[in-house]
């Protein structure tokens, strides 16, 4: 169990409504498994294999049915599983990253794809890559790093999420939070954005609000 | 005012109008015809259109005012498209794709196999398999090709089809042309943006930008100095905010950038000049991508003396650029991908 960092927004709650909320809550929190993205293709395609979390998505994510383009991401690596990453912060080009990886392969590039749904800044991917980017890809780069990084772009051919139970949620402190981390965690309802948790205390019953990092970028 | 006085004053101002309306038509009409007599006898343009034979995309031979067309390839289990003469005219070099690809605009020099012919599309010979030779581009001489591939440009001599030199590609991803006198390449590249328009020395390799940001298929003039591109700035309202691509040209230098050809509501592609630089070749599509995914667009001819014109209406891009020549331009059949040379290469034998 980690520290519980300290909450901006504490509020305290009634006790009816929290039973309700802690009773809700114990049969929703639990249910997510850890995936490791690991499959056959992450696994052989390109030269180099790394678990890394997704620090920033810089720009807007284009979705032009005319136009095909590689966006270039930042992330933090986690692990490397193949090949030679000298440097914690890499930067990933993604083809056409508004479209889900595994509809993503088409005639301009078609050794590509992944699980991955939906690119979101605070999750982990694990990926299979090559580098630099223009040795694999020939297209439109949305490059927003260009001023600041002359660093090589890597090229990302497959894109698995991972789902890592352990430090799901991001604290008003800025802390990461353990899925269960000595009290609940409530969704609230669907639709609202962003997609904010409440955590309640069972010590003193009070509530902190959290960002779902699983849903919401927030490492930035 | 009743409703019959209202359609009664429409009437009488209809009529009194009529005349200067058809007056003003009649004149274009005649500058237009003017054009197409001056250009009738200026050699011949190769383009890439549909068939109204077989369905394809064959490639066509018109005199340039668009008399005298006809169909120099007519295969029905293909489609061609990318028709470029050799700096003699003596051979014809384009890109040949199985039946029903569909032609991408971007892609089409990756695509299909490169096919080099007699001028009249005679005596086609395959040169490589699917997607080699991509964005083959004549040396001066023509006994050279440059290739854009993902690794490197390569220069490749035709006869031996050897690799005989590589250089770094330095972002450039499609659209790849060498200037008529053999000391640039010109393409579509990643620099600062993507879409931006470079120059590239081929001695040094080295590159400089000539125009940044939404500019594509640029193409030499025949003084290998200046280069004429497709160009969609922004900040333009029409098209709900996405604007509409003009044809513009700039130096070597990427300086002295102007405007040659615009119409709001179209997007100009496929811009070329005649032989002597004198006229102008595009395109003009009312949907982005010049049409090649579904039948062209027309081609049109307009004079480069007479740039910057603006077609139409259009005004908010005559806001932007309020002083204009507004020549004739003589539009031709739909198509895609036009070339010229003055040379007598379509004479029927």
């Amino acid at each position: 169990m980690t520290d519980i960092p300290e909450t901006a927004c504490a509020n305290r709650l009634t006790t009816i409504p929290l039973l309700l909320l802690l009773t809700t809550a114990l049969f929703t929190s639990c249910s997510r498994k850890t995936d490791t993205g690991e499959d056959g293709k992450v696994t052989t395609l390109g030269s180099i294999e790394v678990t890394a979390q997704l620090v920033e998505i810089r720009g807007r994510l284009l979705n032009d049915p005319l136009y095909d383009y590689a966006h270039v991401m930042k992330y933090k690596v986690l692990q490397v599983h193949r090949g030679n990453v000298d440097k914690d912060i890499i930067y990933v080009g993604h083809y056409n990253p508004a479209k889900p990886r595994d509809k993503v392969a088409d005639a301009r590039v078609q050794e590509i794809g992944g699980n991955l749904k939906k690119f979101r800044a605070g999750d982990i991917h694990r990926m299979a890559l090559e580098i630099p980017i223009d040795d694999y890809y020939m297209g439109g780069i949305i490059n927003k790093y260009f001023q600041e990084s002359k660093d090589p772009i890597y090229w990302a051919l497959w894109t698995n999420k991972v789902i890592n139970p352990d430090f799901p949620y991001l604290s008003a402190a800025g802390g990461l939070v353990r899925r269960l981390s000595g009290g609940f965690i409530r969704r609230l309802p669907a639709g609202v954005y962003p997609p904010f948790v409440w955590r309640v205390r069972l010590a003193d019953l009070s509530a902190d609000c959290l960002a779902d990092l699983s849903t919401f970028g927030g490492l930035r | 005012m009743t409703d019959k006085k209202i359609q009664i004053a429409f009437v009488l101002i209809s009529v009194l109008l009529s005349p200067l309306v058809q007056a003003r038509q009649n004149a274009s009409n005649e500058r237009e015809a003017q054009l197409a007599k001056e250009v009738a006898g200026k050699g011949w343009i190769v383009y890439a259109a549909r068939s109204s034979e077989n369905g394809t995309w064959d490639l066509f031979l018109s005199r340039p005012d668009g008399s005298h067309r006809r169909n120099i390839t007519n295969t029905p289990n293909f489609e061609e498209a990318g028709p470029r003469f050799s700096p003699d005219s003596a051979k014809l070099l384009y890109r040949r794709f199985p039946r029903d690809t569909v032609i991408n605009h971007d892609l089409w020099g990756f695509q299909g196999q490169l096919i080099i012919a007699d001028a009249n599309a005679s005596n086609p010979v395959v040169i490589g398999g699917d997607r080699e030779y991509p964005w083959a581009s004549w040396s001066p001489d023509g006994k050279q090709i440059a290739c854009l591939t993902k690794r490197a440009i390569e220069i490749v001599d035709l006869t031996t089809k050897q690799v005989i030199r590589r250089l770094p590609r330095k972002g450039i991803y499609q659209q790849f042309f060498w200037s008529p006198d053999g000391k640039w390449f010109c393409g579509v590249a990643n620099t600062a943006v993507m879409w931006t328009i470079v120059r590239m020395d081929v001695a040094t390799g080295d590159t400089n930008i000539i125009h940044k940001f939404q500019s594509c298929t640029p193409d030499w003039f025949p003084d290998s100095r200046n280069i004429i591109y497709a160009s969609r700035p922004p900040g333009q309202p029409g098209g709900n905010g996405y604007g509409f691509t003009q044809l513009w040209a700039g130096d070597g230098e990427g300086k002295h950038p102007r405007l040659l050809y615009g119409e709001d509501g179209c997007h100009i592609y496929g811009g070329a000049l005649s032989p002597d630089g004198k006229y102008v070749l595009f395109t003009k599509c009312s949907e982005d991508g010049g049409g090649s995914e579904r039948s062209g667009a027309p081609i049109c001819i307009m004079r480069l003396q007479d740039a910057p014109t603006i077609g139409g209406e259009s005004r908010d891009l005559r806001r932007v650029h309020p002083i204009t020549k507004d020549g004739p331009v003589l539009q031709l059949v739909d198509g895609w991908e036009p070339y010229w040379t003055y040379v007598e290469v379509g004479a029927e034998k």
